[in-house]
């Protein structure tokens, strides 16, 4: 039986990223499309969002301008293809702090936010570096944490010390310190419910962008992944590669090994 | 489907000059950016203080901070004050005087309270409104496409380095 559907939602791309940024050491000139996700699980009188996008209002023209990153929609538009609205959202859980996963939490006024305690703490260690150590800041924006604020000031926060079992029925999530961020996690959506369950489903944040992170030339046929496992981080780590690639090899125990059940959303 | 159009130039006419690389707006953006970057992160880490002082670990986080708010302050300052500023950029460098004059007393106000009791919780409402004024003082002197933005995208998912354009 599964309790929960999930859906991976594409809402921007950038079409020419850089291969180096997705697997780690491809030095050349190849690139190809990231696209920019997030994830919703419906179910069990919930409707979870696992990230949230970004803020378009803010830099949305200066992001197309420069960096190529196009076809934004708004989480009313996204949605709408799932028969939601973002008020229906009750449920948020961040990854981690960069501004596209958590840049548009204004979106969501009915929903309640799970983040990493870590996560936040160590950006406020990172932004008080001086100047020529900001590289630690890359991609988190402090109007972000002020809307965390917010949601704190109206009880709509919750900060987690630590890996936590059933966030909500059948939903866990799993750490992964000094990562891709200081304090990144990945959500493990158990289907059956069962706590050794073997109907489990992996979300893996900006931990896995794709499976080759996870396997040497992946083969996706008749809805599995075919590969020799072969860890090989995603390109951007705050914390160490060595950090990534014991993560995945977490989110991969977790499901058996069945590398279908990893589903790399960024 | 995001077009040229989307560009804040071309939204927003008023800030053209900002766009049409005069030197002495470049030499003013590079020269204010450090003061810039400094007030863009003090106002992230009394917002993250905020956060921890609602789960009860601010004066924990504010131990661990490597150097004081206050220290932070006064090299903001100090690089501000060091600018050399064209006629055209006055009305630019006011905002960020003003940002760093209201960040002054945020920060004493944070600090005091941290290291005295670590109570934010009474007065959670009127340092949010302070720190959302600052922040929009900072998106109001946002200059991206010279280096004025409270968040980098360099090195970031946003960064396909190879097709970045020229401006």
């Amino acid at each position: 039986m599964n309790t929960y559907s999930i859906s991976v939602l594409e809402y921007a791309y950038v079409e020419k990223y850089p291969e180096g940024g997705i697997v780690a050491g491809r030095f050349g000139a190849e690139t190809r499309k990231l696209p920019y996700c997030y994830a919703l699980i419906q179910g069990h009188g919930h409707n979870i969002l696992v990230d949230v996008g970004y803020n378009h209002k803010d830099y949305g023209g200066y992001l197309g301008d420069k960096f190529g990153v196009i076809n934004w929609h708004s989480p009313r538009e996204v949605l709408e293809e799932r028969g939601i609205t973002p008020e229906d959202v009750d449920r948020v859980i961040i990854t981690h702090a960069h501004f596209d996963h958590m840049g548009n939490t204004d979106a969501f006024p009915n929903a309640k936010f799970y983040i990493q305690d870590r996560e936040l703490s160590q950006w406020i260690w990172a932004m008080a570096q001086p100047e020529h150590m900001q590289w630690m800041m890359v991609g988190t924006d402090p109007a972000d944490i002020l809307r965390v604020v917010d949601l704190a000031r109206q009880g709509r926060l919750v900060s987690l010390a630590g890996s936590t079992e059933n966030v909500l029925p059948g939903i866990d999530v799993h750490t992964a310190y000094d990562t891709h961020t200081y304090g990144s996690m990945w959500v493990n959506v158990r289907n059956d419910l069962r706590p050794a369950s073997d109907n489990n489903w992996v979300l893996a944040g900006d931990l896995v962008y794709v499976y080759e992170n996870l396997v040497k030339n992946p083969v996706v046929a008749n809805g599995e992944v075919e590969g020799t496992l072969n860890l090989t981080p995603v390109g951007l780590a705050m914390g160490t590669m060595t950090n990534l690639v014991t993560a995945s090899d977490a989110m991969l125990k977790a499901v058996n090994y069945q590398v279908k059940r990893i589903v790399p959303v960024h | 489907m995001l077009t040229r159009n989307d560009s804040l130039a071309v939204r927003f006419p008023r800030l053209s000059n900002r766009f049409d690389r005069r030197d002495e707006w470049l030499s003013y953006t590079k020269s204010i950016q450090p003061s810039y970057d400094a007030i863009a992160r003090l106002v992230g880490q009394v917002g993250g203080l905020m956060i921890a002082g609602a789960s009860g670990t601010a004066f924990e986080v504010y131990l661990q901070i490597p150097r004081s708010l206050r220290d932070q302050l006064a090299e903001a300052k100090s690089s501000l004050s060091g600018v050399v500023v064209p006629a055209i950029a006055m009305d630019h460098y006011r905002h960020l005087l003003r940002a760093v004059s209201e960040l002054g007393d945020l920060v004493k106000d944070m600090d005091r309270r941290i290291m005295n009791s670590g109570h934010l919780a009474a007065t959670q409402d009127d340092i949010l409104k302070r720190l959302q004024h600052l922040v929009s003082l900072l998106k109001c002197t946002a200059d991206p496409w010279h280096g004025l933005q409270h968040v980098s995208f360099n090195g970031a998912c946003a960064c396909g380095c190879e097709i970045q354009k020229g401006y």
